[in-house]
């Protein structure tokens, strides 16, 4: 099928890997995305901004769930995200056959890691224009936030924020963030990141929210994508 | 480095992080001339293109840029047609496959979100190219309703309202915003005509703004004719352009006749 089979990502004479200089480039062109840990929870948000307002943004979905505990979003190019997401659900599940348990989130962001250096080294392929940020819950490290780029390269974080505007993103996090923060602390102060940044007014339809939480009627832990309705009581507390 | 010449030859990123080879196909899209539109209405899609026949002796009912993938969904190609036919192809397939395996026709959403997902994969690997094709995927879904999708060489792929691609793609978009805006306006002033200054259910007239067009059939079809009228700048005949339609009395994915097409044009010019 391919005739490709050297690298296209080869060092320079400086020791630089520039297509992954590059790379990292296109996801912070992308759209900001953030997340927040807290004591009894994760939370998640993205950016939604579409191309045109004739973009039915209702129907567009950014925060990927992975697996009922884990779920993701990610800023860069979607199409490559989406192509993560898949091999994110496919691992999932093929760790839950094999050992008869839910993946770690840790786990999770270890093998997309790998799936993401693979095409760093591989014949014939670029690598990925997106990084990702990795919100779950298991019971040996309760919940976590990591962060997978492009790179293969994965981190976990207390709070942490890619795309366009991760640097002063990252530093409002830092003045806001403590390490006794409850889930609902969490949520406002990463709602009031994205509203720093943000070109214009935030409303329920052009940001979405994920969130790992503590599920009241059966006492697990999981990762829920927020309503627009539960998004717009957080967006009125905060306003 | 070597590869800093081939960022433009290959899918491999460029020091801005940009894929020169995704820009490229865009641009393919726009070379053969055609343009296409698409409107979403309340319970119809309406898809519609421009037609032109290469010759004299070529003859015209061969030449259609509307397929059909299954009995309910279609599809519009704009930009290289072998191309385009490659993509029906994988389209048809996946649509087939899902059938056989779920025992239920695919979700148009769904559907669309494969054919993405399979662009994306041109766009990763060096060995073949990006496709130089947009898709506008159309179908009532008995779920949620009347759908379109745009399926790009980028990989994306994303709802619309309406949307328009080809040649004259943001010609049509500005026009399209702009011929949404009015409407939604003609539609608000009716209403308040309607309930005749009744406020209690009003809540400030904040309450019913969707972003949706609240059109039939015969308005959603109007809407799409008038549109590439504007963004063509001249009045067309039937046999120059193509029109089909999904609605939710007639699910099927259908291509109007030229009577039919004649008639809406008719219609519209007696409306000025």
């Amino acid at each position: 099928m391919s005739n490709y089979n050297f690298g296209l990502t080869t060092f320079d004479q400086s020791g630089k890997l520039t297509q992954l200089d590059n790379s990292l480039k296109a996801v912070s062109n992308g759209d900001t995305s953030l997340g927040i840990r807290a004591k009894n929870g994760v939370v998640i948000i993205t950016e939604k901004k579409p191309h045109s307002p004739l973009v039915d943004v209702e129907d567009w979905d950014k925060v990927y769930k992975i697996s009922t505990s884990i779920g993701c979003v990610y800023s860069g190019i979607g199409a490559d995200a989406r192509l993560l997401v898949r091999r994110a659900r496919k691992q999932a599940e093929v760790y839950k056959r094999g050992y008869n348990e839910s993946i770690g989130t840790n786990i999770c962001a270890k093998k997309l890691g790998g799936i993401a250096q693979d095409f760093t080294q591989s014949g014939g392929v670029r690598p990925f224009g997106v990084s990702l940020l990795i919100a779950g819950y298991d019971k040996q490290r309760g919940c976590q936030l990591y962060q997978v780029d492009p790179t293969g390269a994965w981190w976990c974080w207390k709070a942490s924020a890619i795309g366009k505007n991760q640097s002063n993103a990252k530093q409002f996090l830092e003045k806001r963030y403590n390490d006794d923060m409850e889930l609902e602390d969490a949520i406002s102060v990463a709602l009031l990141t994205v509203k720093e940044g943000f070109d214009g007014d935030v409303t329920n339809k052009n940001i979405q929210v994920g969130v790992v939480r503590e599920d009241k009627k059966s006492g697990k832990y999981q990762f829920d994508v927020l309503t627009p309705e539960e998004l717009q009581d957080y967006l009125d507390t905060i306003n | 480095s070597r590869n800093a010449q081939y960022d433009r030859h290959i899918t491999i990123f460029s020091p801005e992080g940009k894929l020169y080879q995704i820009e490229y196909s865009f641009k393919a899209i726009r070379l053969p001339g055609d343009t296409t539109i698409g409107v979403r209405g309340r319970d119809t899609v309406c898809l519609i293109t421009t037609k032109k026949v290469p010759d004299k002796l070529v003859d015209p009912s061969s030449v259609t840029r509307m397929y059909r993938i299954t009995p309910q969904i279609g599809c519009c190609v704009t930009g290289r047609l072998p191309d385009a036919r490659a993509l029906i192809y994988k389209s048809r397939q996946i649509a087939a496959e899902f059938q056989f395996d779920n025992g239920y026709q695919i979700p148009v959403r769904h559907l669309a979100n494969e054919v993405a997902n399979y662009n994306q994969l041109f766009t990763q690997h060096a060995y073949k190219r990006v496709p130089g094709v947009s898709l506008l995927y159309c179908a009532v879904d008995d779920e949620v309703g009347p759908r379109l999708y745009m399926v790009d060489p980028a990989g994306s792929c994303y709802g619309y309202h309406a949307v328009s691609t080809g040649t004259k793609e943001q010609e049509g978009m500005s026009t399209l915003e702009k011929m949404m805006k009015e409407k939604r306006e003609e539609q608000d002033e009716e209403e308040k005509k309607k309930s005749d200054g009744d406020d209690k259910d009003k809540k400030g007239g904040k309450t019913k703004k969707v972003n949706k067009l609240d059109l039939n059939e015969k308005e959603t079809v109007e809407f799409a004719i008038e549109a590439l009228q504007k963004v063509l700048g001249v009045d067309f005949k039937s046999n120059q352009v193509e029109v089909a339609v999904c609605t939710e009395n007639n699910a099927k994915f259908r291509s109007l006749t030229m009577k039919e097409i004649d008639e809406y044009l008719t219609n519209i010019s007696e409306k000025d």
